[in-house]
């Protein structure tokens, strides 16, 4: 190899790389500005290898007429140039994919292809650099390499281009810029055409008699007359064609070519819809019309941000903004990139006049300002009034009482006030009426009342008054219901219940029998005793209130505490709980979430729990049994209950039976307690088992299937 | 091969020089790729963090969850053709052998019931709306009712975890976590992102804390649930024997302790512990201002109902979260349990209704008349819907209704979303979303919108993927926008 073919060799290989790691990072890419007429060559020099590689094809056929080494030395410069130049315009072809503009599908094959041109030719080389024969592989890649290259040539020609592609980037350069005075039709109509249509659509090529090159040319239209009517969006041409399906020969722009975005469609619509003005400038247009807002997104220029509220005043610096950010002060722009800043201040208890005073360093971006709450003053909206540009200005729950509010005159802006919950009075209309931009403003809960916000509201029509909600006398509310101020359901011995209201000089009636409370139900004056079990019903009186729901308590008393214990059945799954320790630790379920671990349900056997009290078992009179009622889960009460005791775990005696009543109807989810009794008895062991219902009743909707039955705890009680 | 035998020939000297060649392209390449190399407090795309990705209609959220799915049959989606051929079998062609869950799929029959409960139209807009949501519909002309709501999960648990997170499966951020990566905290004296639970009368399903996980976000953007007895937050208060001027006194110590070791070690997780420290200690002061009622109107109690002095209510709830929204906490979330009416749903339903109606409207009007509302999104709805036949048997006042992914109703307010608009509509039979279907995806992304974030730009780099609350899908519904 002599010295340039090494080079050349090198070059070559350090594009195939370059042209890897393009690929790989793809995404990533963002091309400068003057390396797009590089890419934008890609057109242009894809002939090269397109040349060369044929050349080599017929060259071969040509083998035998030609002096061997002659022939070896041609078709290895030939190589060379192949690889090079195929390398050369993949990685160009990579940079002008960059710039977008292509449908996915058909710049991803074009893409592909071409990158396996460079890859096959590449391998070409190295067969010719390191073998000395010609073996047959080197055909057969010289065959697949001219197969792909032809296909690739296709897609890439599928891929249309306009006019002056090449130069295209150079010549934008000396079109006049964009500025309030550019039509909208100028500045985002027509650079939309060019884009998708013009390539097709010239003084040149015409298709369908149609150019849309320049402004009088589009007015004249095409073969079918004008191509689009004011203010007609569904019998314009131009949005019908773009409207058909895309294998519909008459869709535009044709299948494989780049097609408008949707939003390009949305802009092209809106802007016949409004008439298709051709002049009218961009400063004519209201920021918040949807033509101007869609425009505003495709126009690359300095005016782009007016959409959003157009702020004219200069960033405050980071170091500032981070300078002013402390636990109790949140100073953050409006959006990333956003002169506008936010503020608000945090804490009462800690609330000093310099944390507002220092917001000053940012008087020109403040445009939001958010007190609520903080012990500000009157005199501290004088520091307030200099901030400018402030937009919207949240006062409520401060002390101030208003006369302060004149202060804020130098707020030219300020188009949203918020005094609620304060001590403002009438007196604030005069300031208000110096507020030029002033459009609402918030009341409620302040010391103007309903009549004279009507009459400020008739002196002031240029902004809305809030007056927010005003309770109605006449309109009666339930109360809320009386609560167990125990806090636990589970009471230790002694303990009596105590119930409690949130209102004060609520009275509250009881029942312990489960019947319904009301006005002539015993009176709650005081805590109320608890043995073994009670089911509580509630109820809450008040003048000018509609009495409460029922409240419903079910309370145990503590029991006493087995030294062992097991459950001779096993609950189904998962309502197993923590096992036998759900029956004694305490925790009670709720009726209405039987996934609650401390639940133990059962269905197929019936529920049976040992207690053991050991070698001095203690005088037990009484068991309390809680369980849970969900009839529509098919949660009932137990068919039957038994207490077994016994000195031996396998000799005992029936102590207790009880048939528990049954619901005849469905009824609220409820825990309650099944309550025997037996006679004083000093057993070291005793059985409790509870049996579900076999068979739910003929009113159920599950009727005739098992019901289950869910215990959380037994309470076990001395004399 | 002669080929490859002869590749094998390759010497050091030419391997390197090769491969400097490489590297050099690579450096060449790179220069094209101002990013690729340098993620320095930025997102993998290059947005920041922390800050609003475009100009936010709103700036804080209050979700009003309603547990166990409503039925959108009995509130907001009226159906009279349902009432009409009562007891009719469901035809096949509307359900389309839609997937049924374990409860009903044994039914050999799918007799229609229309709703129990009256409807009438409410407001300019003329919603239909039921008499069980009587403030509700009052305030109908504040809100946007989404209609054609649609999810991918059948069952409570995956259908929950779906509409928080954006995913069925567990352990991803929650919609509370992911603003509170994206947006940060904007007071820095109480959590982000707070979570309050209140339990109904009806049938009810469980809530789990992974439903206000951080997933893979750091721990800080995780929700902190408010208890409701004792301490609001979890060990507020000092304990007993140790006054406000002793913790500060241990705080500061600790502070010199800690730092003494960020010297020796220089590792920023120590200052963030310090950071946190200070931050709880600021909260001891800044929850009980929040939770104290004290500075409120007597009449705040008329406007929410009586339950609003309840602790644990959904009533007193929804005056939490106003506080806690009006003292900047970036997202409040309620869950209401005890909306999964299988049976009874004419006995349950009014009881869960009358919890939520008055407070959720209240919660409306207060923002509206403090000014917040425009500046604070408010969102009411369950995770599915409810089938639009019987589940179980069927009587005049006794029916249940099955879990319904195909359409559901959920109304938001606020925070601009457009006001007095219902969105999307449903067949007459209740069942397949004819128009404006709006996915849970889809929701996530608008909802994200709304807060000045752009669904595909708010990513996290986790396990070798960016993950996103939309995951891949998700189209902002700019119609519901104001």
């Amino acid at each position: 190899m002599n010295t340039i073919e090494k080079i050349l060799s090198n070059v070559i290989f350090g594009l195939q790389v370059l042209l890897l790691f393009l690929l790989l990072f793809e995404q990533h890419i963002s091309l400068p500005y003057w390396l797009q007429p590089l890419g934008r060559m890609h057109p242009l020099l894809l002939h090269l290898p397109i040349g060369f590689l044929l050349m080599l094809g017929l060259f071969q056929l040509v083998k035998k007429e030609v002096d061997p080494g002659a022939f070896f030395a041609l078709r290895r410069f030939g190589l060379y140039l192949t690889a090079f130049t195929a390398v050369l315009t993949a990685i160009m072809g990579l940079f002008l994919a960059r710039e977008g503009a292509y449908t996915a599908s058909a710049l991803s094959l074009h893409k592909w292809t071409g990158v396996a041109v460079s890859l096959l030719v590449y391998v070409l080389l190295l067969i010719e650099q390191h073998t000395r024969q010609q073996p047959r592989y080197f055909k057969l890649t010289l065959l697949a390499s001219i197969l792909t290259l032809l296909a690739a040539g296709h897609f890439g020609a599928s891929l249309t281009h306009g006019e002056n592609f090449v130069l295209e980037p150079l010549l934008r350069q000396s079109r006049p810029p964009i500025t309030e005075e550019t039509p909208l039709f100028e500045a985002a109509i027509m650079p939309i055409l060019e884009e998708k249509c013009t390539g097709c659509h010239n003084a040149r090529k015409r298709k369908g008699q149609l150019d849309m090159s320049t402004v009088p040319a589009l007015l004249k239209g095409g073969e079918n007359g004008p191509i689009w009517v004011a203010g007609e969006v569904e019998s314009s041409h131009l949005i019908q064609h773009i409207h058909l399906p895309l294998d519909d020969d008459d869709h535009m722009p044709p299948k494989g070519k780049p097609q408008l975005t949707a939003e390009e469609i949305q802009l092209l619509e809106n802007w016949i819809a409004s008439g298709a003005d051709l002049r009218k400038p961009l400063k004519a247009f209201q920021a918040e019309e949807p033509l101007y807002h869609l425009a505003a997104q495709v126009i690359e220029s300095p005016i782009k941000g007016k959409a959003a509220p157009a702020y004219d005043f200069a960033p405050a610096s980071a170091e500032t903004i981070k300078a002013l950010n402390n636990p109790f002060r949140s100073l953050r722009p409006e959006s990333f990139n956003s002169p506008a800043l936010h503020a608000q201040l945090f804490v009462r208890q800690t609330y000093e006049p310099r944390q507002l005073r220092e917001l000053t360093a940012v008087k020109e971006q403040l445009v939001y300002l958010n007190l609520s709450g903080l012990p500000i003053k009157d005199d501290e909206l004088k520091t307030v009034g200099e901030f400018q540009n402030l937009r919207k200005l949240v006062l409520n729950g401060t002390d101030i009482k208003g006369e302060g509010l004149i202060e804020l005159a130098g707020c030219r802006q300020l188009h949203s006030l918020a005094l609620s919950n304060t001590a403002v009075d009438t007196s604030i209309a005069a300031a208000l009426a110096r507020l030029p931009a002033l459009k609402e403003v918030f009341i409620w809960n302040t010391r103007i009342s309903e009549p004279q916000a009507q009459a400020m509201q008739a002196a002031l029509p240029q902004l809305k008054l809030h007056l927010g909600y005003q309770p109605d006398s006449s309109e009666k509310l339930k109360l809320s219901r009386p609560l167990l101020k125990n806090g636990k359901e589970i009471l230790e011995p002694e303990e009596r219940i105590v119930l409690a209201h949130q209102f004060e000089g609520a009275r509250v009636y009881y029942t312990l029998d489960g019947s319904e409370p009301d006005s002539t139900s015993p009176l709650y004056e005081g805590p109320l005793e608890l043995k073994y079990y009670a089911h509580l019903r509630a109820r809450a009186y008040q003048q000018a209130w509609l009495p409460s729901d029922v409240a419903d308590f079910t309370v145990f008393e503590k029991g006493l505490m087995p030294q062992e214990g097991k459950l001779l059945s096993i609950p189904e799954p998962p309502y197993q709980g923590k096992g036998f320790a759900s029956l004694t630790d305490g925790h009670k379920g709720h009726a209405g979430n039987l996934s609650f671990p401390g639940w133990l349900g059962f269905r197929k056997q019936p529920f049976v729990a040992l207690y053991d009290f050991g070698e001095q078992p203690p005088v037990v009179s009484h068991f309390t049994l809680s369980y849970c009622e969900n009839i529509n889960q098919y949660v009932m009460p137990p068919r039957y209950v038994e207490i077994w005791g016994g000195n031996s775990e396998h000799s005992m005696k029936k102590l207790a039976r009880l048939l528990p009543a049954q619901p005849h109807t469905y009824g609220p989810n409820a825990i309650k307690g099944i309550d025997l009794s037996i006679t004083p008895a000093t057993y070291r062991y005793y059985k409790i088992i509870a049996a579900p219902l076999s068979r739910l009743p003929a009113w159920h909707r599950g009727k005739g299937d098992k019901a289950w039955v869910f215990v959380d705890e037994v309470f076990v009680y001395g004399e | 091969m002669p080929f490859l035998e002869n590749r094998l020939n390759i010497n050091r000297r030419h391997f390197l020089g090769k491969l400097s060649i490489g590297l050099g392209s690579i450096a060449l390449g790179s220069l094209l790729m101002p990013e690729l190399f340098s993620k320095a407090g930025k997102q993998a795309d290059g947005l920041p963090l922390g800050v609003q990705h475009f100009a936010p209609k709103a700036k804080r959220i209050i979700y009003l969850f309603q547990n166990g799915a409503p039925s959108q049959l009995e509130s907001f989606d009226y159906k009279p053709l349902l009432t009409k051929r009562y007891g009719e079998d469901l035809p096949s062609s509307v359900r389309q052998g839609q997937r049924l869950t374990g409860m009903t799929s044994g039914q050999d029959k799918f007799p229609m019931v229309g709703s129990y409960f009256k409807f009438r139209q409410y407001g300019k807009s003329g919603a239909w709306v039921s008499e069980l949501f009587p403030n509700i519909a009052d305030i109908v002309d504040e809100i946007c009712i989404v209609k054609s709501m649609h999810t991918e999960a059948i069952n409570h648990d995956p259908a929950l975890t779906f509409m928080q997170t954006g995913a069925q499966v567990g352990n991803r951020p929650s919609m509370g976590a992911w603003l509170s990566y994206g947006l940060g905290s904007e007071n820095q004296n109480l959590p982000a992102f707070c979570v309050l639970l209140s339990r109904g009368r009806g049938n009810g399903q469980g809530v789990y804390s992974k439903l206000w996980t951080n997933g893979f976000l750091d721990s800080v953007h995780q929700g902190v649930q408010f208890s409701n007895s004792g301490d609001p937050v979890l060990y507020l208060s000092n304990p007993a024997g140790l006054d406000g001027q002793r913790r500060r006194q241990m705080l500061d110590r600790l502070a010199q302790l800690n730092n003494m070791s960020y010297e020796e070690f220089g590792d920023p997780e120590i200052q963030a512990k310090i950071q946190q420290y200070e931050m709880a200690y600021r909260m001891q002061t800044a929850v009980p201002e929040v939770t104290d009622l004290r500075r409120e109107p007597e009449h705040i109690v008329k406007m929410y109902g009586a339950d609003c002095l309840v602790p644990g209510t959904y009533a007193a709830n929804c005056l939490l979260a106003r506080k806690l929204s009006e003292a900047g906490v970036r997202f409040v979330q309620l869950y209401h349990q005890g909306w999964d009416q299988h049976g009874q749903l004419p006995t349950e339903m009014p009881l869960q209704a009358e919890d939520v109606d008055r407070a959720s409207a209240a919660l409306i009007k207060d923002l509206r008349q403090r000014g917040l509302l425009e500046e604070t999104l408010v969102i009411w709805g369950g995770e599915f819907g409810r089938t639009n036949y019987c589940q179980g048997r069927l009587k005049r006042d006794d029916y249940g209704r099955d879990h319904h992914p195909r359409c559901f109703s959920i109304w938001m307010a606020g925070g601009g979303v457009r006001p007095g608009m219902v969105y999307g509509e449903t067949d007459e039979f209740g069942y397949n979303i004819v128009e404006n279907p709006v996915h849970v995806n889809d929701f996530h992304a608008t909802v994200l919108h709304l807060m000045g974030l752009d669904h595909e730009q708010l990513t996290y780099k986790h396990l070798g993927r960016r993950y996103r609350l939309t995951d891949v899908a998700g189209k902002v519904v700019h119609d519901l926008i104001a």
